[in-house]
């Protein structure tokens, strides 16, 4: 009432005036996490925690502002990257950044664990390198290994980066294991025990043993160095690793080479696998216990048995880009220009295809069904129909069915208003969903994948993208300025909005933080 | 003698009822975004009683809007698309105090004022000012505290023989307000040199 005399009639015609362009008031890659949704405001510095009823906090760094969020797998908080001014400058009167001059101003960084609204340990994390921005999670959702998958992006060097290093992470206390990998580790996985772990770094493999220390190896400590070359002048960039489903083999492929490492993890040796073509992807058949390749430079599958590492190889119609397994076997398919989707037995190397009408963007598999974006198709000439499909975007159901010598069930295609700007998958009692978001349509589709039907679900903004979030909700961000994020029940079509997280700290000045600490 | 006569008319306190023209600067940086220039221009009502005929106890309210524009580049993808949205702040100042004149005539005289100064501020956000339910409307609220004082000049024209006169007046001084929590969306301090033209009734 107040606010009504203070103000007039129409408390929402806001009065005219200047205008600003300011750095982007929130980043919509947002971490869901069970306690909330974790939300970086670069405008204002700030980390804050929008929960489902509506209320949002800041989240205290200690005056550090959020660079990059990095989310565990379970959902049990998030690693927050930041970095903090400090003004070399002990006149009290310097209180805000913008008072500092700028030869006596320089930035810090640290890493933090943050749980349930606030950093563990109410401080950084020991001795992990600010520059860190992946993270591989062991099977109990326990440990997390934060290490550096330099992908072109700028990297600020503050002294030094340590290239070689992997820190393991206990999620519950936040204790820190520094462990020297070798060069540039690229890819890490964690044994089905969650005992070792398995790093791909250039031209070798570290196994480091997780536990309390054993006979032949401490703990913390790398147990075995496979090395992938023994000409120090020669790089050996690792691909891509599986583990097969006992743990006591690693493959690895080699970036540009047809050769395949197969580590004995348990005696400790290495073998060599000679392909005829280099993978583009590789993944393990854990019911048939195999490892499948496929090939975009040739149409064909091959498998290697996992007891003498045998290899067999079987031809299909068209190349393909990636393999993933699914509950009738492996589906093979391309994300370029060719369009054959193709459910392989890799027990017995039989195969059947269904047909993509347009290029894959993205493909996810449920139960019984996998489900791809698909973009338009500028490399084919057709007439009619095919045309039209051609032209835009649009989206595949696949039902899987087992290969048993039967037609397969027909792919559905469907053609979409806009480009498709999210897709994840959800099931209840009676069915199976995909959760479709378009590019400047501000409704969630929720396509039923049993009969190709879709329940449109009203958002409050245009969406830009979903995730799923732990409680088995789905986060929808919304294209405004404020911050908007949807919470969506995937069962009941409700959807709980909340908007405005992004104003917080936007006209406040940004205040030099532990100048007391300093002192 | 005609000196003395008119000093001690001067000197006799009147009630006073006046309408301002206010103007506030600060240094910090949060105004930036909240005030195109980065001040605060408030129109304002003043009230005086003389307590004393060198003393008038004095209250009055200002009130400032003032709108801002904002874009920025939207995080979520390459495209460079941009997002906007636009704010409205509203600061009420409430201020008490005393003030204290001496001229030498009872058309023209000089006075300080000191006064306590309460900041009621609001600022509003909105990300689609076309539509007013839409979700992106956000409103935080927030109060201060502070001082102010003043030196000024008023002159005075009498309105017949009614006993009312019609006053003129400018100061200049310094407003003081610790730094002001606007809900989470706005941190402010006034804290500058401040200064006030108007008019008003002498009875």
């Amino acid at each position: 009432m107040l606010s009504l005399f203070l103000i007039g009639c129409d408390p929402w015609d806001l009065p005219d005036g200047g205008y600003q362009f300011i750095e982007s008031t929130w980043d919509p890659a947002v971490v869901a996490a069970s306690d909330g949704v974790y939300v970086r405001l670069p405008h204002a510095g700030q980390l804050v925690r929008v929960k489902p009823d509506g209320t949002w906090s800041q989240v205290d760094l200690d005056g550090a502002t959020p660079e990059k969020l990095i989310p565990t797998d379970s959902g049990n908080g998030l690693f927050v990257v930041a970095s903090w001014p400090v003004c070399d400058d002990d006149d009290p009167l310097v209180v805000n950044v913008d008072d500092c001059p700028g030869e006596k101003l320089s930035t810090e960084y640290e890493v933090a664990l943050v749980q349930d609204g606030k950093r563990v340990g109410n401080a950084a994390l020991d001795g992990v390198a600010p520059q860190v921005n992946a993270a591989v999670y062991s099977h109990d959702g326990e440990m997390a290994a934060l290490y550096l998958d330099y992908n072109g992006e700028e990297i600020v060097v503050d002294g030094f980066v340590n290239l070689n290093e992997v820190a393991f992470v206990n999620l519950g206390s936040g204790s820190v294991n520094r462990v020297a990998v070798g060069f540039a580790p690229e890819t890490i996985l964690f044994t089905g025990d969650d005992k070792r772990a398995v790093i791909l770094s250039r031209s070798q493999v570290a196994v480091v043993n997780l536990e309390s220390a054993s006979e032949d190896c401490e703990a913390w400590d790398v147990c075995v160095t496979y090395p992938l070359t023994l000409d120090a002048d020669q790089a050996v960039v690792p691909n891509n690793v599986v583990l097969v489903a006992d743990g006591s083999y690693a493959l690895v492929s080699i970036t540009s080479k047809k050769d395949v490492y197969v580590l004995d993890l348990v005696n400790e040796s290495i073998d060599l696998l000679e392909l005829d073509n280099v993978p583009s992807a590789m993944a393990v058949d854990e019911a048939n216990d195999r490892t499948v390749f496929v090939y975009d430079s040739a149409a064909r599958i091959d498998v290697v048995e996992h007891e003498f590492f045998e290899l067999s190889s079987f031809s299909t119609d068209e190349p393909a880009t990636s393999v993933v397994a699914t509950s009738v076997g492996m589906l093979a398919y391309n994300d370029q220009n060719y369009h054959d989707v193709v459910t392989f037995d890799a027990a017995t190397g039989d195969w059947h295809e269904q047909r993509a009408e347009n290029p894959v963007m993205e493909l996810l598999v449920a139960e019984h069904y996998a489900v791809a974006t698909m973009r338009p198709d500028n490399y084919t000439s057709g007439s009619g129909t095919s045309a039209f499909y051609d032209e835009n975007y649009g989206f595949g159901i696949f039902p899987l069915s087992p290969v048993t010598g039967d037609d397969p069930i027909d792919a559905i295609s469907l053609v979409l208003e806009s480009e498709p700007v999210g897709l994840a998958l959800s099931a209840d009692d009676e069915g199976e969903y995909a959760l479709l978001l378009l590019d400047g349509v501000d409704t969630l589709l929720k396509v039923n994948l049993g009969n190709a039907s879709a329940d449109e679900i009203s958002l409050e903004a245009p969406p830009i993208g979903i995730q799923n979030s732990p409680d088995g909700r789905f986060i929808v961000t919304g294209d405004t300025g404020v911050g908007m994020l949807s919470f969506v029940d995937p069962v009941d079509n409700g959807v709980v909005t909340v908007a405005g997280f992004a104003t917080s700290g936007l006209a406040a000045p940004a205040v030099l933080p532990r100048r007391e600490e300093k002192e | 003698m005609l000196s003395l006569i008119l000093i001690g008319a001067a000197l006799a306190g009147d009630r006073e009822l006046d309408v301002h023209l206010s103007v506030q600067g600060s240094d910090d940086p949060g105004w930036n975004y909240l005030s195109e220039d980065g001040h605060l221009t408030s129109i304002g009502l003043r009230g005086g009683y003389p307590l004393h005929k060198h003393l008038v106890l004095v209250g009055g309210w200002e009130h400032g809007a003032s709108g801002m524009e904002f874009n920025s580049y939207d995080d979520s993808g390459d495209d460079g698309s941009e997002t906007s949205f636009q704010t409205g702040s509203y600061m009420n100042q409430f201020q008490l105090g005393l003030k204290s004149g001496w001229g030498p005539s009872n058309w023209a005289k000089f006075y300080g004022t000191v006064q306590g100064d309460m900041l009621y501020g609001i600022v509003r956000v909105d990300d689609d000012p076309d539509d007013d339910e839409n979700a992106g409307q956000v409103e935080a609220t927030g109060v201060g505290f502070g001082v102010l004082a003043a030196a000024g000049f008023e002159t005075a024209v009498p309105l017949g023989k009614s006993g009312l006169s019609l006053a003129f007046y400018g100061e200049l001084g310094y407003t003081w307000l610790a730094p002001t929590h606007i809900g989470e969306v706005a941190t402010i301090q006034i804290d500058g040199v401040s200064g006030r033209v108007g008019t008003g009734l002498r009875f």
